[in-house]
C-alpha cells in the first residue's frame, strides 16, 4: 500500500521499526554528552542498603558476591563502585567471591583499580590486595559453593589463594582480610552485586547474616518480594537505585568523587522511557482516531 | 602450584596438604573409581538400572541429610561431639565442602562435554563445507584463540610477576591480546547484545500495548505510574504539583512513590509471591520424582 494514501489513524498506527530504533537511539545518545542535574527521591529500600552498609564497622570484612560481568555494566558496574567507594572510605575490608560466571572476578578486578586511581588522583591510600581485599574468585558450582559458605566458610575457601605482597599465591584465609573469620557469621554482611539469580542461591541458603542486594532494573520486582519479606536489609535496584546511593553520598561525602555512572546515565533511562511513553500513546491515539473513523 | 591443597586436617574428609594420608587417600579414591567404572561397564544390562537408581538415591539422600539432621551450632575448630547424632552432625557438616567440591568437578566434565559436542558438530560442518560453514569457523577460531591467550595470559600472572601484573605497563603481547578479544569484543558484544533487547521492547510495545479492553488499561495504567515513578524528573516536578515537597498529611498518599509503593506491595509481591511458591512445589516434585529415580529418563541406563 502506498504510504500517502494512509490516513492519519493508520500513519499513527504504523510507525516503521527503523524509524523507532533511530529515535532511541538518538534519544538516548544525547544525554551522555551532556551533564544534567535531576532532582532525586531515593526509595526506601536504597535508603536502608545505604544506612546498612553505613553501619558495618571500621576495620572489620564484609563478604561480597560480586556475580556480573560487562553484559549488565550499565547497572551493577555503577553499584559496585558506588559500594566500593563508601567500603573504603569507611576503611572497612571485603573478600569477594562469585558464583555466576567465570568473567566475574575480572569485572570486579577491573572496578576496584578504576577506584584505586580514583583514590590516589586524589592523594588517599589506595586499598591494596591481601591487606585490605582479597579475591576468592570463582566458584563453578553455586548452589554446592554457597551451602558450603553457609556451613563453613573457612572449609569453603581453604583452597583458594590471592596474590600477598610478596608476589606468591597463598591461602586467602591467611591473609589480614580473613585471619579472623571463622564462621559466616563473623562478617557484619554480606553484599551481593548481581545481575543473575545468584541472589536467590544465597538467599535460600545464607540466613545467618544481614543480606544486601544491588540488582539490575529487570530483577528488581523479583527481588523486592525479598526486601519486604525481611529477608533482605537493603536493596539497590538498576540505574535508579545507583543514583539513589550516589545523591545520599553526596549528602555525607560532599568533598570526594559520589556522582558517576548513576549521575551519568540516569537522564539516559529519562529519555528511554519518555520515548517509550510517548510511543504508547502515539499507538493508542491512532487507534481511536480509526476507532473513531469507522463508526462514523 | 600446590594443586593437591586441602582443607586443614580435621576430619575423616580433609588431610593435610603433600601429607602421605592425603595421597593415600587419593590413592584409594582412584582404585574405588576405576573399579566402579570397570564394574559398570561389565555389569549386566537389567543391573545397571538399580545401580543407577542407588548411586542417584545416595547422592540425594546426602543433602537430604544435612537439611534434616540437627547441625552443630556455634562450632569452633577443636570443638568435639558429644554423642553419636551430635558426631553424624559434624561428619555431615564436614562432607559437605567435599561433596560441593565433587559436584564442580563433574561441572568441569560437563565444560569438556560442551567443547567436544561443539568441536564434533562445527568440526563437521566445516569439514564438509555445509551451508554457513563459516560461522561455524569463525567460531572454532574464536575458541581456539581465547582458549590460547586466556591460558597464556593465565600462567604469565602466575608467581612472583603476579601482582605486578595489575599495572597495565608490565603487560607482554599475550596480555594485551587477551585483553584486546575478552575485554576488547567478547565483553563489549556481550553488552551490545544486551543493550539490543531495548530497541525490541520499543518496538513490541508501541505495537502491543493498547487499550483495548478494561483489562488492559488497568496494565497500561499501572505500568505507566511504574514508569513515572523511575524517572526522578517527574516524581519531583508531580510531588511540587499537589505540594507534596517535602510529603506530609494525607496528600503524602498521592505522590507517584506512594502510588507506585501500593502497587508494587500489594499487587505485585502478592503475585511473585504465588508465583514462586508454585514454582517450588513444582521444583520440589521434580526433585522427588528425579531423586526416586521415577523420572523414565532419569532411571534408564
Amino acid at each position: 500500500m502506498d504510504p500517502t494514501n494512509l490516513s492519519l489513524a493508520e500513519k499513527l498506527q504504523s510507525l516503521p521499526k527503523s524509524a523507532l530504533y533511530i529515535i532511541l537511539f538518538v534519544a538516548t545518545s544525547i544525554p551522555l554528552f551532556f551533564t544534567i542535574p535531576i532532582p532525586n527521591k531515593e526509595s526506601k529500600a536504597s535508603i536502608d542498603f545505604y544506612q546498612e552498609v553505613q553501619k558495618v564497622p571500621e576495620g572489620s570484612t564484609v563478604l561480597i558476591a560480586s556475580d556480573w560481568t560487562n553484559a549488565t555494566r550499565g547497572e551493577s558496574a555503577g553499584e559496585y563502585k558506588a559500594l566500593l567507594r563508601i567500603l573504603m572510605r569507611k576503611k572497612v575490608k571485603f573478600a569477594v567471591y562469585t558464583t555466576a560466571d567465570p568473567q566475574a572476578p575480572q569485572a570486579s578486578k577491573d572496578v576496584i583499580r578504576f577506584i584505586n586511581d580514583e583514590r590516589v588522583a586524589a592523594k588517599q591510600k589506595p586499598y591494596e590486595r591481601w591487606t585490605d581485599w582479597v579475591n576468592v574468585g570463582y566458584f563453578p558450582n553455586g548452589e554446592g559453593a554457597t551451602n558450603s559458605i553457609a556451613s563453613n566458610v573457612r572449609s569453603a575457601f581453604a583452597d583458594k589463594k590471592d596474590f600477598s605482597p610478596d608476589g606468591a599465591l597463598h591461602p586467602v584465609m591467611e591473609s589480614p582480610v580473613l585471619k579472623n573469620i571463622q564462621k559466616v557469621e563473623d562478617f557484619p554482611a554480606l553484599i551481593i552485586v548481581t545481575g543473575s539469580n545468584t541472589s536467590n542461591v544465597a538467599i535460600e541458603r545464607i540466613n545467618s547474616l544481614p543480606i544486601l542486594l544491588a540488582v539490575t532494573g529487570v530483577m528488581g520486582p523479583e527481588m523486592n518480594v525479598y526486601y519486604t519479606s525481611g529477608q533482605v536489609k537493603g536493596l539497590v535496584t538498576g540505574l535508579k537505585g545507583v543514583y539513589d546511593i550516589e545523591t545520599l553520598m553526596q549528602k555525607d561525602y560532599p568533598d570526594q568523587v559520589n556522582l558517576d555512572n548513576g549521575a551519568k546515565y540516569y537522564p539516559t533511562l529519562h529519555l528511554a522511557l519518555v520515548v517509550l511513553i510517548v510511543t504508547v500513546i502515539i499507538g493508542n491515539l491512532g487507534m481511536f482516531l480509526g476507532r473513531k473513523r469507522s463508526e462514523a | 602450584m600446590d594443586l593437591l591443597a586441602q582443607v586443614p586436617p580435621e576430619s575423616f574428609w580433609s588431610q593435610a596438604s603433600g601429607s602421605s594420608g592425603l595421597y593415600m587417600h587419593v590413592a584409594i579414591a582412584l582404585i574405588v573409581g576405576i573399579a566402579v567404572m570397570f564394574g559398570l561397564m561389565n555389569a549386566p544390562t537389567r543391573l545397571r538400572r538399580p545401580i543407577v537408581v542407588g548411586l542417584t538415591f545416595i547422592s540425594g539422600l546426602f543433602y537430604v541429610l544435612l537439611y534434616f539432621w540437627p547441625a552443630p551450632i556455634a562450632r569452633t575448630p577443636g570443638t568435639l561431639p558429644v554423642s553419636t547424632p551430635d558426631a553424624v552432625g559434624f561428619w555431615l557438616s564436614d562432607a559437605l565442602t567435599v561433596v560441593a567440591n565433587f559436584s564442580s568437578i563433574l561441572s568441569g566434565f560437563l565444560l569438556g562435554l560442551g567443547i567436544y559436542s561443539l568441536v564434533r558438530i562445527h568440526g563437521r560442518k566445516i569439514a564438509k563445507q555445509q551451508k554457513d560453514w563459516g560461522f561455524s569457523a569463525v567460531l572454532m577460531a574464536s575458541m581456539v584463540i581465547m582458549i590460547v591467550f586466556g591460558y597464556g595470559d593465565w600462567i604469565s600472572k602466575l608467581g612472583a610477576n603476579g601482582p605486578k601484573m595489575d599495572n597495565q605497563a608490565n603487560w607482554g603481547f599475550v596480555n594485551y591480546a587477551r585483553d584486546f578479544f575478552f575485554d576488547g569484543m567478547l565483553q563489549q558484544m556481550d553488552a551490545a547484545m544486551f543493550s539490543v533487547i531495548a530497541f525490541y521492547i520499543l518496538s513490541a510495545a508501541y505495537r502491543a500495548f493498547r487499550i483495548r479492553s478494561i483489562e488492559a488499561t488497568i496494565l497500561l495504567a499501572t505500568a505507566l505510574i511504574v514508569m513515572l515513578s523511575l524517572m526522578g524528573a517527574v516524581e519531583f516536578g508531580w510531588a511540587n504539583a499537589i505540594g507534596q515537597n517535602p510529603p506530609h498529611g494525607f496528600g503524602e498518599n498521592f505522590t507517584l512513590t506512594s502510588i507506585k509503593t501500593f502497587i508494587v506491595d500489594n499487587v505485585q509481591n502478592p503475585s511473585l509471591r504465588g508465583i514462586d511458591f508454585g514454582i517450588g512445589i513444582g521444583a520440589l516434585a521434580m526433585g522427588l520424582r528425579l531423586w526416586l529415580s521415577l523420572e523414565k529418563a532419569g532411571g534408564t541406563a
